[in-house]
C-alpha cells in the first residue's frame, strides 16, 4: 500500500487536472469576496443602514464547488490509470486489487480535502482584510469546515468508485460531472420541498375596509410521512448535503450528516473493493 | 527443461465466446517464445489471464512453478514485466518521471538504475519530453523501460512491432534479443507479423481459436520449413538405400514418399532408382516459409 500511495502522491504533484482544480478553487475562494465587497460599498453609496456583507456567506460556498470540481478531478486522474494502463502495470507488478482500488481512493480523497483547504486559504486570505472576520463562533465554523471537508471526501469516495469501474475515461467523467451536477440540484429541489411550512399561518387582513380574519390552514403541499422520511434521507446523503450544511452553518450542522457521509464512505468504498476484485480489466 | 510459465487447460469464456479453449502452453526457461495467431486468436487474452487482468473461466497457469490458484502467485508476478496492448507509460509525464513512478510502485529504494535502463532502450536523452510527444517506437521502448523497472526474468510483450515503422522494429528487435542475450530474459512475445517474429523467437507456440495447434522449437521449425525436394517413388527402401549411398540426408514420410534435403540431379536419381526396379513417380521442390506453415497449420479461413 505504500509503495502505490508514494508512487500516487508522485504523480499526483504532477497532475495537470489536480493542479487546475485546485487554482479554480482558490480563484473563486479569492474572487467571492471581492463580490462581498462590492456590493457592500454599494449597499453603503445607497444610504443602507446595515452596509455589512459577511465573510460568513462568501464562505460557505466550498461544498457545492468542491463536490463539483472533485468529479471532473477523480474521473481524470483515475480515468487516467486506466487509459494510459497504470493500474494494469500495478496488477501485473503484483499489487492486489483491493490495495490498488483503496490507494487510488485515499488519493482521490486527499485532493478532495485540499481542494477544500484551497479555497478556505484563499477566502480567509482576501475576505477577513476586504470583510472582516466572520460573525459566526470559530468553533461552529469549524465544525461546519470539518463536516463539509468529509462529505467531499465521501463523494470523491463515489466518483473514485466510478471511474475505477468505468475503463472509458470520458464516458466516466461524464458520469461523474452529471452525477455531481444532480446531486446538486436534486439538493435544491429537497430543500424547497423539506422547508415547506406544515400550516400556512392565520393572518389578518383589510378587504373592502373590513378586517378579514383568516384562519391557520394546513399547507397542502407539506410532505409527510414515508414520503418525507425519503426525501430527507435523500437529503442527508453527500452530494444533496451540501445545500443543507449551507443552511445549517450558523446554527451548527447536525453530526447526523458528517456520520451519514463516513457511513457513505464507507459503503462505497465497500462496494468498489468487491466490484474491482471481479473485474475483467482490458 | 525448465520452464517459466505452463498453462493447463486455461480456458476464459464471455459470455458464449470462447476466447481460450483449454489451452496448454510451456514457454521455456531463456526463451524468446513466439506466440503466433491471427487476431482474434486469444494471445491478448491470454497475457492479459497470467498479468492478473482478467480470471480464467477453468484450467490453470503456473509462473515460476507456482500455481495461479494459489496466493503467492502476486509474489511472482513482481518477477514478470509486461506491456500489454499499448504501453503503460502516463502520457503527461517524462520518460524519467514514468520510471520514477514505477520504481515506486515497485517499493525500489532509490532511483539510481533509472538513466542505465534509459540509456539501455535509447531514450537517455528525452530531458523533459512529455510521453504525450513521443513517437509510437519511442512509446514502445518506454513501455519496455517500466515493464524492465523490476529487474524482471520474464518479459511479456504483447505485439510490440504493431504500427511501427521499419526503423522502430529493428530497434525493438535488437532491444528484445539483447535483453534475452545479455540479461537472459526469457521473453514471451505474441505477434501475428510472422517475418518479424522468425527473427527473434527461439520457440514458438500457434494458437488457433483459443487453442494451441503446436508447440515447437525455432529448431525443429527451420526443419519442418527447410528446402527439400519431395519425392514418390514406388519402393521407398530402395530410394533409402541409394540416399544413404549417396550420403544424403533424407525424411521418410510414407511407403512412397520422402523428403530429399539436397540439390539433386533427378536423371541420376531416376537411373539409379531405375537400376533397382524402382519408379520414380514424381518429384516436387518445397520451401515452406513460417507464414505457409501457419497457414498450413491453422487453415486459410476468415478472420473472425
Amino acid at each position: 500500500m505504500m509503495n502505490l500511495l508514494s508512487a500516487g502522491f508522485f504523480r499526483l504533484w504532477r497532475s495537470k487536472s489536480f493542479w487546475v482544480s485546485l487554482a479554480v478553487m482558490a480563484i473563486v475562494g479569492a474572487i467571492e469576496p471581492l463580490f462581498g465587497y462590492a456590493a457592500m460599498a454599494e449597499l453603503a453609496a445607497n444610504g443602507s443602514m446595515d452596509a455589512s456583507v459577511s465573510l460568513d456567506s462568501r464562505y460557505i460556498i466550498f461544498p457545492f464547488l468542491s463536490g463539483i470540481l472533485s468529479s471532473a478531478f477523480c474521473a481524470l486522474f483515475v480515468g487516467a490509470g486506466h487509459s494510459d494502463g497504470g493500474i494494469r502495470s500495478k496488477l501485473a507488478a503484483g499489487h492486489r486489487r483491493a490495495v490498488v482500488y483503496l490507494s487510488e481512493l485515499i488519493l482521490c480523497v486527499t485532493a478532495g480535502a485540499l481542494l477544500c483547504l484551497g479555497y478556505i486559504a484563499a477566502v480567509l486570505a482576501t475576505g477577513i482584510p476586504l470583510l472582516g472576520p466572520m460573525r459566526t463562533p470559530l468553533l461552529t465554523v469549524l465544525w461546519y469546515t470539518l463536516c463539509a471537508v468529509i462529505m467531499t471526501t465521501a463523494i470523491t469516495a463515489l466518483f473514485t468508485t466510478i471511474s475505477i469501474l468505468c475503463h472509458n475515461k470520458a464516458v466516466a467523467a461524464v458520469a461523474c460531472i452529471f452525477l455531481a451536477y444532480f446531486l446538486l440540484f436534486l439538493g435544491i429541489f429537497l430543500n424547497a420541498r423539506l422547508a415547506e411550512p406544515e400550516f400556512y399561518p392565520a393572518h389578518q387582513s383589510i378587504e373592502d375596509g373590513q378586517i378579514v380574519t383568516v384562519e391557520a390552514r394546513p399547507n397542502p403541499g407539506y410532505i409527510r410521512g414515508m414520503k418525507r422520511a425519503v426525501y430527507q434521507f435523500l437529503f442527508d446523503l453527500p452530494g444533496c448535503q451540501a445545500v443543507q450544511l449551507s443552511v445549517t452553518m450558523t446554527t451548527g450542522v447536525p453530526p447526523r450528516l458528517p456520520l451519514w457521509s463516513l457511513a457513505s464512505m464507507t459503503m462505497f468504498a465497500g462496494l468498489g473493493v468487491a466490484l474491482f476484485r471481479k473485474k475483467d480489466l482490458k | 527443461m525448465e520452464y517459466v510459465l505452463t498453462t493447463q487447460s486455461l480456458s476464459k469464456h464471455y459470455k458464449d465466446f470462447k476466447a481460450l479453449d483449454a489451452l496448454t502452453m510451456h514457454v521455456p526457461k531463456g526463451s524468446i517464445y513466439g506466440f503466433v495467431g491471427r487476431n482474434g486468436a486469444g494471445k491478448t487474452t491470454l497475457i492479459r489471464l497470467i498479468c492478473g487482468l482478467q480470471y480464467p473461466t477453468s484450467g490453470t497457469y503456473a509462473l515460476y512453478g507456482v500455481d495461479s490458484a494459489q496466493k503467492d502467485i502476486a509474489k511472482v508476478r513482481r518477477r514478470m514485466g509486461a506491456v500489454v496492448e499499448t504501453p503503460s507509460i502516463y502520457l503527461d509525464l517524462t520518460a524519467q518521471d514514468n520510471l520514477k513512478e514505477q520504481f515506486r510502485v515497485l517499493g525500489l529504494p532509490s532511483d539510481d538504475g533509472i538513466p542505465e535502463l534509459l540509456k539501455l532502450v535509447g531514450l537517455g536523452d528525452t530531458g523533459k519530453k512529455k510521453a504525450r510527444n513521443f513517437s509510437l517506437g519511442m512509446k514502445q521502448r518506454l513501455g519496455i523501460a517500466v515493464a524492465l523497472a523490476g529487474s524482471p526474468d520474464l518479459l511479456v510483450l504483447d505485439e510490440p512491432v504493431n504500427g511501427l515503422d521499419p526503423q522502430g522494429i529493428i530497434e525493438i528487435r535488437e532491444l528484445i534479443l539483447k535483453l534475452n542475450r545479455e540479461r537472459r530474459i526469457t521473453v514471451l512475445i505474441s505477434s501475428h507479423i510472422l517475418d518479424e517474429l522468425s527473427k527473434l523467437a527461439t520457440h514458438y507456440g500457434f494458437i488457433d481459436s483459443g487453442r494451441i495447434v503446436k508447440e515447437l522449437s525455432a529448431r525443429e521449425l527451420e526443419a519442418a520449413c527447410r528446402k527439400c525436394l519431395r519425392v514418390e517413388v514406388t519402393d521407398i527402401r530402395v530410394l533409402a538405400r541409394i540416399l544413404d549411398g549417396m550420403g544424403i540426408d533424407y525424411k521418410i514420410l510414407s511407403d512412397g514418399q520422402a523428403d530429399v534435403f539436397a540439390q539433386l540431379n533427378i536423371s541420376q536419381l531416376s537411373r539409379a532408382l531405375d537400376a533397382e526396379g524402382c519408379e520414380l513417380l514424381s518429384a516436387q521442390e518445397r520451401d515452406e516459409s513460417l507464414e505457409s506453415y501457419f497457414v498450413n497449420l491453422v487453415g486459410g479461413g476468415s478472420h473472425d
